[in-house]
């Protein structure tokens, strides 16, 4: 069996020493070292690329709180427009209302007087017209001259009084 | 028919002579040699354009690398950091060892107990100096397990200093038996192939399944090697 044979064990460890030195070395120094700087970078992007996205979403949520708040405040805005709006046209409407009633009630009052007035006048007439009337009646009912005037007034005065 | 166990002679290339010792450059030197070429080559030529995203041929670096990494953060934990570079040295030198010796023609160093004795004294050596540079006398605690009756200490602990004494034969013998038994029983059958005639199609499918088992076990071996070294390691630099 050749693995038995002891004068080739020198040589065999001799060359297994170098070559497992030679390899150590070869691999400490250069490989192992490029490979694990290939990982390191790679690990180094993905960790800055997760902080940078971060950071973005960070961003983007600051954009929408000030996007929400904005909103709200524009909203707040168009709210106390349209209150002040409403506020302003209901108080001319009931101004104009007042305006409107009061005019009316003047408009009436003043017909309410007219009518009044031309009430009496007409009454007035009425008295005038009757007194005539009555004067003629009596004439020629009584063929008397003359009735006192007075006296006549005064009776129909009396009657017309007690018709009203 | 060819003789099975021929295929391990070491053959000096270049006679040397230092010393009154012959270290003659053998095909074993051969092999040794070539097994750090392609390591290099490899490794040096996939990790060349260390792009960002690895391309396959990259990748082969980085698998390497993250395998190792893994079984060393697996095993040690992070204190195993210093001693990634032998780990990652011993995987590749055996597993391509043993992977150049599947090639027809080839030599296996692997499969000579010589060069896998002295690696293995190697790895015990160091565990047994690291421990007792690391924890001093408390390293020698290791040969008395936990939870045994003291009544059963005197027998415990010549075992266990047997079975750790022995460490470096198991750890030679596993790989060495294991490359030799490979080669030797594909040779065997290889020789029946041609003298079998239309015959020899049986021994030739053997063959051929043969050394699908034997790349498995060129990787398997050269892990065990490593993953060994790493709980050896592991128990001098944490004890238990």
């Amino acid at each position: 069996m050749p693995q038995l044979e002891i004068t080739t064990y020198p040589s065999q460890i001799f060359w297994l020493v170098i070559s497992f030195l030679l390899l150590y070395l070869i691999m400490s120094r250069i490989i192992i070292p490029r490979i694990s700087s290939v990982i390191k970078s790679r690990e180094t992007e993905i960790k800055n690329n997760i902080h940078i996205s971060e950071q973005m979403y960070k961003d983007t949520e600051i954009i929408n709180d000030e996007y929400e708040e904005t909103k709200k405040n524009i909203e707040n805005e168009a709210r106390q427009i349209i209150n002040h709006l409403k506020e302003t046209t209901n108080k001319k409407i009931t101004k104009s209302t007042e305006l409107l009633k009061k005019r009316l009630e003047q408009k009436l009052e003043k017909n309410e007087q007219e009518i009044i007035n031309k009430k009496k006048k007409a009454l007035k007439e009425i008295n005038k017209i009757s007194l005539n009337l009555s004067e003629e009646i009596l004439k020629k009912l009584s063929n008397k001259k003359k009735i006192k005037k007075n006296t006549l007034k005064h009776l129909i005065k009396k009657n017309l009084k007690e018709v009203d | 028919m060819a003789d099975p166990i021929h295929q391990f002679k070491i053959k000096e290339l270049i006679p040397l002579e230092i010393f009154e010792t012959n270290i003659s450059y053998t095909n074993s030197s051969l092999f040794m040699s070539l097994a750090i070429i392609f390591i290099t080559l490899l490794l040096l030529l996939s990790i060349k354009n260390k792009s960002l995203i690895p391309s396959r041929f990259q990748s082969i670096s980085e698998i390497f690398y993250e395998f190792i990494a893994n079984m060393v953060s697996d095993n040690i934990g992070d204190k195993g950091h210093k001693f990634f570079p032998l780990i990652f040295t011993l995987f590749t030198f055996l597993l391509f060892g043993n992977m150049l010796g599947m090639l027809p023609y080839s030599f296996t160093f692997t499969s000579h107990i010589i060069v896998t004795f002295v690696l293995a004294m190697f790895v015990f050596l160091l565990v047994t100096l690291l421990g007792i540079f690391i924890h001093g006398f408390k390293f020698f605690g290791l040969f008395i397990p936990k939870g045994v009756p003291m009544i059963m200490l005197p027998l415990m602990i010549p075992i266990e200093i047997i079975s750790y004494l022995s460490r470096p034969i198991s750890l030679s013998v596993r790989l060495f038996a294991n490359m030799m038994a490979g080669h030797t029983m594909l040779k065997i059958f290889a020789g029946f192939i041609v003298p079998l005639g239309i015959f020899g199609i049986a021994p030739l499918m053997v063959d051929v399944a043969l050394t699908a088992l034997e790349v498995l076990i060129a990787f398997l071996q050269a892990y065990v090697f490593t993953i060994l070294t790493c709980l050896y390691l592991n128990e001098s630099i944490n004890l238990h």
